[in-house]
């Protein structure tokens, strides 16, 4: 069974590694342009015009070369091209044109193959909770490397992606969107002093620490054999240190999303991860700068100049971010009638955010954080449902494949020639570093800041996050882009990366959920929040705030407060199109959000096969039942009152049969029957096509969904005779017996007992083809019954 | 003026605040000092207008009601003992706090408890609740909007049907909260 499971995917992915095999072994075979295309085309047209290619191998390769640089296969086509090569060249029924895609052929391919890559490991659950996902992109990058390597050991697969252009133009930017965009906002803000000094003094120690450590450890003659690839100067092993702090998230946050650790150790590390990248990419530039002006041309000012530019990127950086950020949020703030264009604004302005901070030197990942992290507070409160949806989608999957690719890079590059410059003494020295500074560097930083924090970090917080300092994509992007002029060393240097990540990523990565479990990390109380819990917090933030007012200390309850009148009074006022709702007015929104989440459980509770009668009797519910006398005053309270009052099954009841009282009874009973068994017509579908929307399609929603509930329900009203007809296909629902709330129900409202013997025949009808019958009013929806009963 | 004032907080006071409360003495002269700060007739008590004088108790919605939670009763005046305990609720605590320490989990939800009741009969009724409730939102939602968030929230609480949420109920409610964390205020040295 599991292996029949597992074997479309895995015969899908066997697939594209051939094809991605043949690629290569083409590749491999033109080294010039042209040739493959003469290559193939020789093979494709021998048949067909045979004589118009043997004649000479010149005259086609001049057809080629000549399709080549026109771009333009239509060209070949055209007449005016055949004129010119006389008789030589006929009209060709086919052609193939492969160096004018092969690029994006092969980006496409291995998006295809990593995303085959993901689907096949997930079906090995065994494999997936041990290890963590980018291992396994890894190990799987390992085999196409080695297959490529073992082909063509030139092959270029990595330098299509992997050049400074696209890793910091393409790969990059979505993955920090992502993150930026979905950073729990009040969290963040909330622990956003500890963030920073994670993020900036950890990042700046560790790069410190580790670059000067290593340099002291080569000076004292421990690393042998390395002079053999160059001199190691002290700034190259500083730009080695600020390329290794770079700490990776995404291994050790899909950790912590299982698990729920607590909220300030969620948001600890992936907030310092984040940042961490842009403090690490600015010193790494800040150190490739000074190389090239060599170590002994650097004077007090440069330094000086260094700290001063580090400053000025970062706040240039955010400065641009929240302008973007603001810009974004105001411009969807009039976008009601073209909702297609929602997502477009979102995803180019953090974009455009990240480019033009790289256009003046600004540090791009933090301003493409902040601009999301702006955006996303108010975009929400803009843009459509759909749209967000869209949005949420998006910057996941551009994310997804942003990382896929690096760590398959990464797999693909590790199988490489650099090996021959492995130095045992480097890698070694460098893996005892990151691991000894790490925990120095989270210890000390905690101290400092437990000083001031209220709820301290604890011991085994702080192993968890110097454990879960794992290198990743980052840091490999940044090693690799190095070129080898101004730092002799850097294949040594490369390979040291790749066994650092190896190792972090193999062995801290998958060890660190056992780790986890086994220090019963305390983890976060991901509980339905309650209405009444709800109000207290509400309460207890005034309450805080007002306290800190009488002490006289401005504390965080403080700053948070003022930031939400600030928000509340003129940003949202800006930058949305409602009103904004104020914080206290979400309490209506928990309010519905309840009472919905009640609406669905009770539902499921019935898919289940519970009567309400069971549910009531064993206590499901107990707690939302309330006193008899009470029930008159709830009736709209909450949806759960709705059903208590009828019972689920009658819940659907057309009211209509009991308002028109009186004169027609036989009337209104008939009319009833026909309104509650006939399904409502199917709407045709619409045909028509704009590219500028999407057509709503909530009125068809709404009928399947009336066409479920109806059939359930008509299931469980069928009375005993039928059991036996439809034993076989329905025996779940039509075994149980009726409860005796609804079966009580059914005396008093007469229209129910009869009620089967109509639907029955029409639904086997129904199932068949629905096809639109008549033309009724869409109304007495289920469920959307006037419940007032005066 | 604050320092003529500070020479009245003995050293036995401040040990016996100590003792009752568990601040630090710097913290008590600190706070002392404010309390003196607030109290701009240099009478030696505060009074609720005293309190009104704070600059963002105006935009804080439920000003009123924590003023009220400092005063005892419907006395006036407020020294600076009863000042401190007030304020004691609000000293971080740890699991280690003893259970009758005024910092405790359980006097911490005492205290909020208490805003709710406001006819200190130990039960917050219907009218107590949407009181609060109407303190907390502005006026954008309609008084039968709140009505039924009042009825939800009872019923959801209410465990033994008498339609008042006692403290054991709302300890039941709140159990799973952090209590101690977002309860806690730094108290400077």
């Amino acid at each position: 069974m599991k292996i029949k499971k597992n074997f479309y995917p895995a015969s899908l992915l066997a697939i594209s590694v051939l094809l991605l095999i043949l690629i290569l072994k083409t590749e491999s075979a033109s080294n010039s342009d042209g040739i493959l295309e003469r290559h193939i085309n020789r093979k494709l047209f021998s048949t067909d015009s045979d004589a118009a290619y043997s004649d000479s191998e010149d005259s086609s390769a001049e057809v080629n070369s000549m399709m080549h640089d026109a771009h333009e296969p239509v060209q070949s086509h055209s007449e005016c091209s055949n004129t010119s090569h006389g008789g030589s060249n006929r009209f060709p029924v086919a052609t193939v044109n492969w160096q004018r895609v092969s690029n994006p052929y092969i980006i496409a391919l291995w998006i295809i193959g990593a995303g085959m890559v993901k689907i096949l490991f997930h079906l090995l659950h065994k494999v997936v909770s041990r290890v963590p996902e980018s291992c396994v992109l890894i190990c799987f990058g390992l085999i196409v490397g080695g297959i490529a390597y073992s082909i063509n050991k030139n092959h270029r697969i990595n330098e299509l992606l992997f050049n400074p252009d696209t890793f910091f133009l393409f790969i990059l930017p979505p993955i920090v969107m992502e993150a930026g965009y979905f950073m729990p906002k009040e969290p963040f803000l909330e622990n956003l002093g500890t963030i920073l000094t994670y993020a900036i003094i950890g990042t700046i120690f560790n790069a410190l620490a580790i670059g000067g450590s290593l340099y002291g450890v080569y000076q004292a003659g421990w690393m042998p054999g390395l002079d053999e690839f160059g001199k190691l100067d002290i700034l190259h092993c500083l730009l080695f240190g600020s390329i290794i702090s770079a700490v990776d998230p995404v291994a050790v946050i899909s950790v912590f999303e299982e698990i729920h650790v607590n909220t300030i150790l969620y948001i600890c590390v992936f907030g310092e991860s984040l940042l961490n990248d842009g403090v690490a990419v600015v010193l790494f530039k800040v150190f490739e700068e000074y190389i090239k002006i060599g170590v002994c041309n650097i004077i007090a000012i440069d330094i000086a100049a260094a700290i001063a530019s580090f400053f000025v990127v970062a706040f240039g950086g955010l400065f641009i971010g929240l302008i973007f950020g603001y810009v974004g949020s105001f411009i969807t703030k009039f976008t009601v009638h073209n909702r297609i264009v929602e997502p477009t604004f979102v995803f180019i302005l953090c974009y455009l955010s990240y480019l033009t901070a790289e256009i003046f030197h600004l540090s791009g990942i933090i301003a493409i954080v902040f601009a999301a992290f702006t955006m996303s507070s108010y975009v929400e409160h803009n843009i459509s449902s759909k749209s967000h949806t869209t949005v949420k989608y998006g910057m996941k999957m551009l994310a997804n494949i942003a990382e896929t690719i690096i760590f398959m890079l990464l797999g693909i590059s590790a199988v490489s020639d650099f090996w021959q410059y492995w130095n045992t003494g480097f890698v070694l020295w460098t893996l005892f570093f990151i691991t000894i500074y790490r925990a120095i560097g989270v210890v000390v930083l905690t101290f400092m800041v437990n000083y001031v924090r209220l709820d301290k970090i604890n011991k085994v917080d702080q192993f968890v996050m110097a454990y879960g300092g794992l290198r990743g994509g980052i840091a490999f992007s940044l090693v690799s882009l190095t070129s080898a002029d101004h730092v002799p060393t850097i294949k040594t240097m490369i390979c040291a990366c790749i066994v650092a990540i190896l190792f972090t990523s193999f062995v801290q990565g998958s060890t660190i959920r056992p780790i986890v479990e086994l220090l019963k990390v305390k983890t976060a109380d991901k509980h339905k929040i309650s209405m009444f819990e709800d109000i207290n917090l509400r309460l207890i933030d005034h309450l805080m705030a007002g306290i800190e007012d009488v002490t006289g200390h401005h504390g965080h309850h403080y700053w948070m407060a003022k930031l939400h009148e600030l928000n509340t009074k003129y940003l949202a006022k800006i930058f949305t199109r409602d009103p904004y709702k104020s914080r206290n007015e979400e309490l209506l929104e928990t309010f519905h959000r309840i009472n919905k989440r009640d609406a669905e459980e009770i539902v499921q509770e019935i898919e289940k096969g519970n009567s309400y009668g069971e549910l009531a009797a064993n206590g499901t519910f107990a707690n939302l039942l309330m006193p008899l006398e009470m029930r008159k005053s709830y009736s709209q309270a909450s949806f759960s009152n709705m059903i208590r009052q009828r019972g689920p099954s009658e819940a659907c009841i057309d009211m209509h049969a009991f308002e028109a009282h009186g004169t027609d009874r036989n009337d209104a009973t008939i009319h009833h029957l026909l309104e509650e068994n006939m399904y409502k017509p199917r709407s045709r579908e619409t045909t028509r096509y704009r590219r500028g929307n999407i057509d709503d399609d909530s009125e068809r929603k709404k009928q399947e969904t009336e066409i479920f509930l109806r059939h359930k329900l008509t299931l469980r009203r069928r009375p005993k005779h039928y059991k036996h007809k439809h034993n076989k296909h329905k025996s779940r629902t039509s075994s149980k017996t009726p409860s005796p709330l609804t079966a009580g129900s059914k005396n008093v409202l007469k229209p129910n007992n009869t009620a089967p013997s109509f639907s029955q025949p029409q639904m086997k009808d129904e199932n068949k083809s629905t096809k639109p019958s008549s033309n009724e009013p869409d109304e007495g929806i289920t469920f959307s019954v006037p419940t007032k009963k005066s | 003026m604050g320092s003529r004032a500070s020479l009245h907080l003995q050293d036995d006071e401040i040990t016996a605040i100590q003792q009752e409360t568990g601040f630090l003495p710097n913290q008590i002269i600190r706070l002392f000092s404010r309390f003196t700060c607030l109290d701009k007739e240099q009478n030696g008590f505060l009074t609720r207008d005293d309190f009104s004088r704070i600059p963002e108790f105006a935009i804080n919605p439920l000003a009123q009601r924590i003023v009220d939670t400092f005063f005892v009763e419907s006395e006036d005046h407020l020294n600076f003992r009863q000042f401190m305990r007030t304020l004691a609720h609000f000293r971080p605590c740890t699991p280690k706090t003893p259970h009758e320490a005024l910092n405790s989990r359980d006097n911490k939800l005492r205290f909020v408890f208490s805003m709710y009741d406001y006819d200190h009969d130990n039960k917050i009724s219907k009218e107590e609740l949407l009181q609060i409730l109407k303190l907390l939102v502005g006026s954008n939602i309609s008084k039968e909007q709140l009505s039924h968030i009042a009825e939800r929230t009872l019923l959801e609480s209410d465990k033994n049907n008498d339609r008042n949420i006692t403290f054991d109920e709302f300890k039941t409610v709140m159990s799973r909260t952090e209590i101690d964390h977002k309860m806690s205020v730094r108290f400077l040295d």
